[in-house]
């Protein structure tokens, strides 16, 4: 097993007010600005930004082709937290697989993203974590801690 | 939806990780899989099967025995995922800082 991260956790600090970077997520108009991929666009079929609201995009590559997207915002607290389901789609909306979605077929299911922001000084401290959160995971409330498994693997691993 | 097989799902239930854990340490039949689990044989085995399908566990018979082994490899992708994650994450931080830096100019 290779001994790089097996989480993706990143943080970002920004140079604005956490308003203004909060605000940057929860408006369809300034999302498009920045969401999509380099060399891509962003469209949004349809964007609810309220807890339980549902969200279907799709990013234009002009090399790969179109990229649908469906998800639910399972969490709002402005401006402090976001959280956001994400799963690969269609046009119509419906789950796809990951390879009629155009991804290879090492993809998961469902991504869970929590994004939390933190106000320190003139700055916006941005921590985003993104894990695998199939349904049945959900159901017994243990998503992310697939990522416990990995670093007590990777102990034992190493102690063997 | 069709029921995904793949590494993801493997790791996405609880009692799997705790079997993939113990199986770290090397190939072990379903009773010892069993032992201070407090789960059922009957459990474990439906866990297997699932695992198994996944390409996360290997099954072989070895007389009246069932032995288990971990693909442990497999899990890779899952650490090829978080790259390639953290890649367009980054990405996106970048135009995000562009962006508000043009909004405050505004």
């Amino acid at each position: 097993m290779k001994s790089s991260d097996k989480e993706l956790l990143i943080t970002h600090w920004f140079d604005a007010s956490i308003e203004l970077v909060f605000d940057a997520w929860i408006d369809p108009e300034k999302l498009k600005r920045w969401y999509a991929p380099d060399g891509c666009t962003i469209s949004y079929k349809r964007i609810e930004i309220r807890e339980g609201g549902m969200y279907h995009s799709c990013v234009h590559d002009p090399v790969h082709g179109d990229c649908w997207v469906v998800g639910t915002y399972l969490e709002i607290i402005p401006p402090e937290k976001l959280t956001f389901t994400m799963q690969l789609s269609n046009e119509r909306g419906e789950m796809a697989d990951a390879l009629s979605a155009g991804k290879d077929s090492h993809w998961p299911a469902e991504i869970l993203t929590t994004v939390t922001f933190e106000s320190v000084g003139s700055q916006t401290k941005v921590t985003l974590h993104q894990t695998v959160s199939e349904a049945e995971a959900k159901k017994t409330g243990a998503y992310q801690s697939w990522i416990k498994m990995f670093n007590k693997l990777n102990q034992q691993l190493t102690v063997a | 939806m069709i029921e995904r097989r793949d590494v993801f799902q493997a790791i996405a239930d609880p009692t799997r990780r705790m079997i993939i854990q113990k199986l770290s340490r090397g190939a072990l039949n379903i009773g010892q899989i069993v032992e201070d689990s407090g789960i059922t044989r009957q459990g474990i085995a439906k866990h297997l099967k699932v695992l198994n399908e996944c390409g996360m566990v290997s099954l072989t018979q070895k007389g009246r025995e069932q032995f288990c082994e971990a693909r442990l490899d497999k899990l890779d992708e899952v650490v090829d995922w978080v790259n390639a994650s953290r890649k367009l994450w980054n990405q996106r931080f970048d135009k995000l800082d562009k962006f508000l830096a043009e909004t405050k100019k505004q």
